[in-house]
């Protein structure tokens, strides 16, 4: 078993990924946190937990049961779910998240596939970041016509190497 | 080497504003910490965000522009300045007399040569229809405090006062005046000793520019001696 000492602890340094339970509007995504990374330091991404509260049309809250299943509603990107959160390298926000792609692999995309929590499984590879950029955790609304609310919270530990 | 009473001591607090508008003249707080006498925060990351800068829009219809023309050139008179030289680079769309939206560019040579007082030329347009409103749609961000960025982040110690900006320098200041992500020198944190109220904000320090920000961070709290 190793041993870490004051400094080395120093060199650790857990950036928060939060966003407060907040309505994100058909179609539309946000930036949920931006990490700018510098050379000599990298990324370790393991834990995220993005939360679906409601989704709703026009107002009115969908039935959990059924009509919020992706078979009954009309999805941008039909592989990805009610909503996702994964991390986009040197983002622009005007550039639609759909169509690009997503640093990691499949398992690096939170994907909501219904009203509920999910979680990147922590148990799996840790996602690490060591080229220099600024990367971003892009939330999705990945419906057409309906708003969600959704929480995000998690995490992302920044090592000085 | 750390002691888990070390450990057990050292808290770690997040500083997380997802992506927000921040208007112009506004600022918010993010977080405060009360440090106490024998405690010490450390600000080990702060990154700012700028996702995106959207110029506020001015509507003449509140200067009462009326439209007149001499040797063939269209000219607005308003009853205070309507366009100033800060408007430079800015944008105006007005309506012409059939009802087609039109749009312009705010040159120097137009503010130089066109502007005074009391009337602006839109432009040698005689088509432009009477009584119609012009929108500018502003440029360039004008800063309250020029020292610093259209918006910065950092912290400010004895508390922050949130209705009379701008409140001075804040340290461990990161700012942008276009959209990019930034962060304070990794390398350099910001130590402070307790007692002491320690803030921290974002500001939008522009009076005619709304901007999308997010800001991620996080700082340690633990007490003086566990420091070594």
């Amino acid at each position: 078993m190793g041993y870490i000492n004051q400094s080395q602890l120093d060199r650790i340094i857990d950036l928060p990924v939060a966003l407060p339970m907040a309505k994100i509007q058909a179609a539309d995504w946000l930036i949920v946190a931006t990490v700018h990374l510098p050379t000599s330091m990298q990324l370790t991404y393991r834990w995220l937990c993005l939360q679906v509260v409601e989704a709703s049309r026009n107002g009115v809250a969908l039935n959990i049961d059924d009509q919020c299943l992706p078979v009954n509603l009309q999805l941008t990107n039909p592989n990805r779910g009610l909503a996702y959160i994964g991390i986009l390298e040197n983002y622009a926000i005007n550039t639609s998240p759909n169509a690009l792609s997503f640093v990691g692999t499949a398992v690096d995309l939170v994907i909501a596939t219904s009203i509920g929590v999910t979680t990147r499984d922590h148990t799996l590879a840790d996602l690490v970041i060591t080229t220099p950029g600024d990367y971003s955790f892009v939330l999705v609304n990945n419906c057409k016509d309906i708003d969600l609310k959704v929480l995000v919270n998690g995490m992302i530990r920044g090592s000085f190497l | 080497m750390i002691t888990f009473a070390h450990l057990n001591e050292l808290l770690t607090m997040p500083i997380a504003l997802a992506q927000t508008e921040l208007r112009s003249g506004d600022s918010l707080t993010l977080a405060t910490i009360p440090v106490k006498a024998s405690q010490v925060v450390t600000i080990n990351w702060l990154g700012l965000h700028v996702i995106r800068a959207m110029p506020d829009e001015r509507t003449s219809g509140v200067t009462t522009a009326t439209r007149y023309t001499e040797t063939g050139i269209t000219y607005v008179s308003t009853n205070r300045p309507f366009f100033t030289s800060s408007d430079i680079g800015g944008m105006i769309r007005w309506t012409d007399a059939g009802g087609s939206s039109q749009s312009g560019a705010l040159t120097t040579s137009i503010i130089l040569d066109w502007v005074d007082e009391t009337t602006v030329k839109v432009g040698s347009d005689s088509t432009i229809a009477a009584r119609q409103f012009f929108t500018l749609v502003q440029g360039t961000p004008l800063k309250e405090s020029t020292p610093l960025d259209a918006v910065y982040c950092g912290a400010f110690t004895h508390g922050f006062e949130q209705t009379q900006l701008p409140t001075g320098h804040p340290t461990n200041l990161v700012g942008a005046n276009t959209p990019l992500a930034t962060i304070y020198d990794p390398h350099q944190r910001g130590l402070y000793y307790g007692p002491v109220t320690l803030s921290l904000a974002v500001v939008n320090n522009t009076t005619n520019f709304t901007f999308d920000v997010s800001v991620t961070g996080c700082c340690k709290l633990h007490a003086v001696d566990s420091h070594s």
